[in-house]
């Protein structure tokens, strides 16, 4: 493709808005522009023939909404619209045809009800279509979602060999409609072997240019910028754009002096605006772009930029040792893991390693769970670790944003594995500066191992600022002489290779009194050697007493704000737990009273003296009772109701974590789920959490749960009651549904049914044995049903 | 954005009810979370209208709007307004993030979204009213698919017509339900303004008419938000 290679040697330029002509020809507001290409092709082509007479380089073609969402009960299907876009193209005479890729209309999990893999097969259909029918390049534009990009993208790349161009659509605001900003689409993006990367839409050039010069200043891409005719303003009810082909170009020029070599228009643009941006720019050539050199993760909304900043990277989501979070991870308990990855967070963490390698588990489906899970829930950038090359391409690629592989180490085989899923997925990597012949004894040989995963990588085209290194950290109980080793690798990999270091930090400690003691002590040590990023337990107060101290010598926390926050918040801490504790609140008051944030260090307390059933039996059920009945008779609220559910859960959680599960109390095995179609679940989590407070097992479906899901489920486990919440009219149809579907499979189980459009008749009519008005009617019904 | 304390009250059926400190206080913070993280997003075109066998038809477009309730909500309009805003995906997203960490705060956070989409289309409403009576005209209130007998399957239309998709990121699941969550799609009516015959003014009026008093006039008697505080 001759015309990928001019890509920053000269100017190219594609058309300008589709819409905006057709409109011109008669298109009603409304009406899918795409559907012409069957019913009045002519007009197409017109509009292709003015833009070639325009200078276009790059037709587009008129195919923008081609997805089987938008063409949904349209009569038509993708294949003949994209194959009749294309046609009519090059009948137009198009030397180079572009195929228009749209967003799918609809928004991803878990925003929207689009996966990760239903999207990409939408794309990849597209794909197919016009591959076959002789589209010469992808232009995949207007996206807001670098995760539904990330997955078009893959869709081209990995059905496809032609090039690929991507473009994403910010705000005034700077962001895009779902909270991407410029550099977190840069990071996200570049990396995934697309030919451009630039903006389209929704703004004029004039807002544009504060975005694209943050484009320009960290794409590694050639940069492509289709702009509108101005700011669409309302006036009168119409949405009109209102500055010139003259006004335009002018900033447009200002763009090609900031490296920009790519343009094209958007909505309100017409070959004039082409022509003038053509001629404005004939003679001269694109600037050449130097972005800066950063290494960076994003989890689509959030950057860390390791450059200059000691990043914090929770360690805490790696069941080594850990009995709970094992338990959580064979029961594939979302739940308690997000858990740890909020209070990680919390308490400072940047990044959040995931681990959750186990024997006997299917490590690739659980790794893909768990990134689910856990992107729906922190805006974290994540670290993919495993020693099992399939979980991590598993977790990358369904990864938002831009993540760190752990690990590639020096081993031929480990490269050779590793280095390929980085370069496909775009993702940073840290090698372990270990090979065939262990970990070396000294920072000299450590280092040339670093070296050689940094050649390596470069081959496999790996930027260098995206590989990172872990000079190892070894026991100082059993290799008390190799300790200061890993210090002196770090600063020679800083000197020498100029690449970020990461260090797990705890394993210094191993064996001795007081780790934490020796761990923070070790960790200065290295921050002094130049440690860019600590893998540490972010819970410790000892270890991370030391990352703030060491933020404020670095001149990283300016002012020392975030360390004296932190610290007079400390001695605030300290006096309301002595104020709390000489108030000596029973936990049954504390339930009461919805002290959320006491709950956890009470139930620690009752530990000491009870059962985990005799706490619940005292003070959990007796105070949640109390609080329900003072509900029922008005004189709480719904929210003081779910402050003391929330503080029972918070409680709860305690008790679990100390209890075996064959300890604890089983009421009961409920389903529940919020039936196909409908996304709305607030009202579902909340009675999972009334129920579980009771005691019941509570196995959430989710949101959005097809009939059969249920129905295999309930078989499997042999569940007896099953709740099911549908919050519009429309989906209380896939309550009924899912109910036949259980009869008609022969469960035997009750239904409960709840949510804001149903009633006791309409309860009757989907066929469902109870109707639940409320959360607390919930429980009534399950303690009825099993006798509690 | 601004956020009416007092409409977050009602909808969590505090009826002149004490509110606790405690409570009060996270009242307080879910406010200014959604204050600062809600966004102002709208579009809205006017349209001519005529009525025939088959419903109202907005011309100039493909859509006809069928039933009883529509039809009487524009009795002498020859004109109307269709409308989509939306407060936008942060709020989902924080919403969602609450329920795992403390699920009062979420449903909270919940009920000052809720008061929140409804005062940006009050101010929208505003916008147009002010709009047409330098035309001499006066606005009906917003009736919005899936009141009444307006088939919520409209709002597929409405969005295309006015690309919401591109222009506010406003999109459809396949059971038309909008995402983000709290967004609004509605048809305000537009008339003559010596034309009191029929239909429902709102006007400007309507910005300061109360939750409550909309409630009240609207003949949307199973729509789901008034369920939410005149049921039970």
């Amino acid at each position: 493709m001759e015309v990928i290679k001019e890509f920053g040697k000269r100017f190219v330029f594609f058309d300008g808005s589709m819409g905006t002509m057709l409109q011109k020809s008669g298109l009603k507001p409304g009406e899918l522009p795409d559907l012409l290409n069957i019913k009045a092709p002519e007009k197409v082509e017109a509009v292709h023939r003015d833009y070639i007479k325009a200078g276009a380089d790059i037709i587009t073609t008129n195919t923008f909404g081609c997805n089987p969402h938008s063409l949904n009960g349209t009569g038509f299907s993708a294949k003949e619209v994209i194959k009749a876009g294309i046609d009519i193209a090059r009948r137009a005479g198009a030397k180079v045809i572009a195929q228009d890729i749209g967003p799918l209309g609809q928004l991803m999990q878990p925003m929207g009800p689009l996966s990760f893999d239903e999207a990409y097969d939408c794309f990849k259909q597209q794909v197919l279509f016009g591959a076959e029918s002789g589209a010469d390049l992808f232009i995949i534009e207007t996206l807001s979602d670098i995760y539904e990009a990330k997955a078009a993208i893959l869709a081209v790349k990995e059905n496809s060999s032609l090039p690929v161009i991507c473009t994403m659509s910010f705000q005034a605001d700077g962001r895009t409609f779902v909270g991407a900003d410029p550099m977190a689409a840069v990071l996200s993006l570049s990396g995934l072997g697309i030919n451009a990367f630039g903006v389209n839409c929704s703004l004029g050039p004039a807002e544009l240019l504060p975005i694209v010069k943050q484009i320009t200043e960290y794409s590694p891409l050639p940069v492509i910028v289709q702009a509108n005719a101005g700011l669409p303003k309302i006036s009168g009810g119409e949405t009109v754009y209102d500055i010139s082909p003259e006004e335009y170009t002018a900033d447009i020029v200002k763009m090609a002096d900031m490296g920009v070599c790519i343009f094209g228009g958007c909505c309100g643009t017409t070959p004039d605006y082409i022509a003038e941006m053509k001629a404005a720019l004939s003679g001269r050539k694109p600037v050449p772009i130097s972005p800066n050199r950063i290494t960076a993760l994003t989890s689509g909304t959030k950057n860390v930029i390791l450059d200059g900043h000691v990043t914090v990277i929770g360690e805490r989501i790696n069941p080594t040792g850990k009995k709970r979070l094992k338990q959580a991870i064979k029961e594939c308990d979302m739940d308690y893991i997000t858990g740890e990855a909020i209070s990680q967070r919390d308490r400072g963490a940047d990044v959040l390693d995931v681990n959750i390698s186990l024997p006997d588990i299917d490590e690739p489906e659980m790794m893909a769970k768990t990134v689910l899970a856990l992107q729906a829930i922190v805006d974290l950038p994540l670290q993919i670790d495993s020693s099992d090359p399939a979980a991590i391409e598993a977790g990358v690629r369904i990864c938002r944003g831009k993540p760190l592989i752990n690990s590639v180490n020096g081993k031929h085989e480990s490269m050779e594995k590793i280095f390929p899923i980085a370069k496909k997925y775009g993702a940073a990597v840290l090698g372990l500066a270990l090979d065939e012949n262990g970990i070396p004894h000294t920072a000299e040989e450590r280092y040339k191992i670093a070296e050689k995963i940094l050649n390596t990588a470069k081959k496999y085209g790996i930027p260098e600022q995206d590989v990172l290194i872990d000079c190892l950290t070894l026991t100082a109980s059993a290799q008390q002489q190799d300790v200061m080793a890993t210090i002196d690798a770090i600063k020679l990999v800083k000197q020498r290779l100029n690449l970020k270091t990461v260090l797990g930090v705890s394993n210094v400690s191993f064996g001795l009194p007081q780790r934490e003691q020796l761990n923070s002590v070790f960790l200065a040590a290295a921050f002094g050697a130049g440690l860019d990023a600590p893998i540490i337990n972010p819970l410790s107060d000892v270890v991370m007493n030391t990352v703030r101290t060491f933020k404020v010598i670095n001149n990283q926390d300016k002012n020392a704000v975030e360390y004296v926050g932190a610290f007079s918040g400390e001695t605030a801490d300290a006096e309301k737990k002595v104020s709390s504790s000489s108030s000596d609140k029973t936990l049954y008051d504390i339930i009461v009273d919805g002290d959320r944030a006491s709950a956890a260090d009470a139930a620690r307390k009752a530990l000491k003296s009870s059962t985990p059933i005799e706490i619940i039996n005292s003070s959990f059920i007796p105070a949640l009772d109390i609080v329900g009945k003072k509900f029922e008779k008005g004189e709480i609220f719904l929210p003081q109701l779910l402050m003391s559910a929330q503080t029972v859960k918070n409680a709860f959680d305690v008790l679990k974590a100390a209890s075996s599960s064959s300890e604890q109390q089983n009421k009961g095995t409920i389903v529940i789920a919020t039936v196909y179609g409908d996304i709305h679940d607030i009202g579902k989590n909340i009675v999972k959490m009334m129920l579980a407070n009771y005691g019941y097992d509570v196995i959430d479906l989710g949101k959005d749960v097809p009939p059969q899901t249920v129905v295999d489920t309930v078989l499997e486990k042999n569940v007896k009651l099953v709740g099911l919440s549908a919050l519009m009219t429309t989906t209380v149809k896939s309550m009924a549904d899912t109910i036949t579907a259980l009869r008609q499979a022969g469960a035997d189980c009750k239904v409960m049914v709840g949510g804001a459009v149903l009633n006791e008749e309409y309860a009757k009519l989907v066929g469902a044995d109870f109707y639940a008005k409320d959360a607390l009617e919930s429980v009534k019904i399950a303690d009825k049903f099993f006798g509690n | 954005m601004f956020i009416d304390k007092k409409e977050v009250l009602r909808y969590l059926r505090y009826r002149g009810n004490m509110v606790d400190a405690a409570t009060d206080a996270v009242i307080d913070e879910c406010i200014s979370i959604c204050e600062a993280e809600a966004k102002s997003l709208f579009v809205y075109s006017y349209f001519d209208i005529s009525s025939s066998d088959d419903g109202i038809t907005v011309e100039g477009t493909n859509i006809v709007l069928t039933g009883k309730n529509i039809a009487r909500h524009l009795d002498g309009c020859f004109r109307c307004a269709v409308m989509a805003a939306t407060i936008g995906i942060n709020i989902d997203n924080l919403i969602r993030r609450f329920e795992q960490e403390d699920i009062a705060k979420a449903v909270i956070l919940d009920t000052c979204a809720s008061a929140c989409i409804e005062a940006l289309c009050d101010e929208v409403s505003a916008k147009v009213a002010i709009e047409q009576s330098k035309n001499g005209c006066v606005t009906t209130s917003r009736f919005s698919p899936g009141y009444g007998d307006l088939p919520l399957s409209l709002q597929s239309k409405i969005l295309s017509l006015l690309s919401a998709g591109k222009r506010i990121g406003l999109t459809l699941t396949s059971s038309d339900i909008m995402i983000p969550r709290k967004s609004v799609t509605a048809i305000i009516g537009i008339k003559a303004a010596d034309d009191t015959a029929g239909g429902r003014t709102g006007g400007t009026a309507e910005a300061g008419m109360s939750g409550k008093d909309k409630c009240e006039v609207c003949e949307a008697t199973d729509c789901e938000f008034r369920a939410s505080f005149t049921k039970d």
